[in-house]
């Protein structure tokens, strides 16, 4: 069953090509503050003083510089899935262990 | 369905962080009662599964995008408590690391995904199965679950984005947070997971509830449930 999770993470950037292809924009209710604007004319203030609070590591699962074309976002894409899914192990044992601990102490 | 920072007033996203905190206080205790050591690596598995399948964006074409959660599936294998933490899991690395659901709303996006979704797919399929016997019926007890509890849970959101409008306006009466009204909001989430990722859940959660029902019977939750 983990070779079904690594093809998952390698078969990840179809999540990349397929809105690609299709034209697809940003989910619903997930804009970023300029397609805000756009679409209603004003950017709300609390959302603008809200949206930048917080500057994630790999934002939106990409490593940035030199990510411009599609093939190299896919990389990144990848990168990420591997980088996601080891953090959520290691954070799982890593509680699992603490849990241990606790109910020995 | 990841919310992010900005859209969510205050007064919205403090309480669903409490709610969320209460949720997983008795997840965690519940959890720990039935708990065996065999179940760590099925928890990372599927916190690992619900990550990457949110990954898989698919297009409404020359629209939005969207995508299944797996919560649905989750549920029925290990059951709605241990999917509450494996898809909070997920979304919170989501929102720490990748920027996807906004760090605000990890209380609010954690209790749509992870807790309404989960619950909602438990309690449709022990509904819809009855008391059968037959494969069809929990076939598509397994299929529809998994359909009802992806909208139950875009329609929360959509109510969460839709009442910001009313909780908090500016002095011209523009919206401080989510622009749009629940007027717009609602049938906005509710269309397209009604008529699309709806049945991708739907789709997913069948192939994996069949496999595991044909060769892993001992270890599905659902089949268990009196």
């Amino acid at each position: 069953m983990w070779i079904a999770i690594a093809v998952l993470a390698v078969l990840s950037p179809l999540g990349l090509f397929l809105p690609d292809y299709f034209g697809a924009g940003e989910a619903w209710g997930e804009w970023s503050l300029e397609t805000v604007k756009e679409q209603t004319g004003y950017e709300p203030e609390g959302m603008k003083k809200d949206a930048d609070l917080y500057d994630a590591p790999v934002p939106d699962y990409s490593f940035g510089e030199g990510e411009e074309n599609l093939a190299k976002k896919s990389v990144g894409y990848v990168g990420s899935a591997v980088l996601g899914v080891g953090i959520i192990l290691l954070f799982t044992l890593g509680a699992f262990r603490l849990a241990m601990q606790k109910d020995r102490a | 369905m990841h919310i992010p920072d900005g859209y969510l007033s205050p007064q919205t996203y403090l309480p669903l962080y409490g709610a969320f905190i209460a949720v997983a206080a008795v997840a965690v205790k519940k959890v720990k009662e039935k708990f065996d050591r065999k179940m760590v690596p099925f928890l990372g598995m599927a916190a690992s599964f619900s990550f990457l399948i949110m990954m898989f964006n698919i297009p409404i074409p020359g629209g939005t995008t969207g995508h299944a959660v797996g919560a649905a599936i989750i549920a029925l294998l290990l059951g709605p408590w241990v999917a509450f933490i494996a898809v909070s899991v997920a979304l919170i690395i989501q929102a720490l690391v990748f920027g996807d659901g906004g760090i605000t709303a990890i209380g609010a996006n954690c209790i749509n995904m992870a807790f309404v979704m989960p619950f909602t797919a438990w309690y449709a399929f022990k509904w819809i199965r009855g008391k059968t016997v037959s494969s069809t019926r929990i076939s598509v007890a397994a299929f529809l679950s998994a359909y009802i509890s992806l909208n139950v849970a875009a329609l929360v959101t959509g109510i969460e984005f839709g009442i910001q409008p009313i909780l908090a306006s500016g002095p011209e009466g523009h919206p401080l947070y989510a622009p749009y009204p629940l007027g717009i909001a609602v049938p906005a989430m509710a269309i397209q997971h009604l008529f699309f990722f709806g049945f991708v859940e739907a789709i997913v959660t069948l192939l994996i509830f069949r496999y595991f029902e044909k060769n892993f019977p001992e270890m599905t939750e659902a089949l268990k449930m009196a």
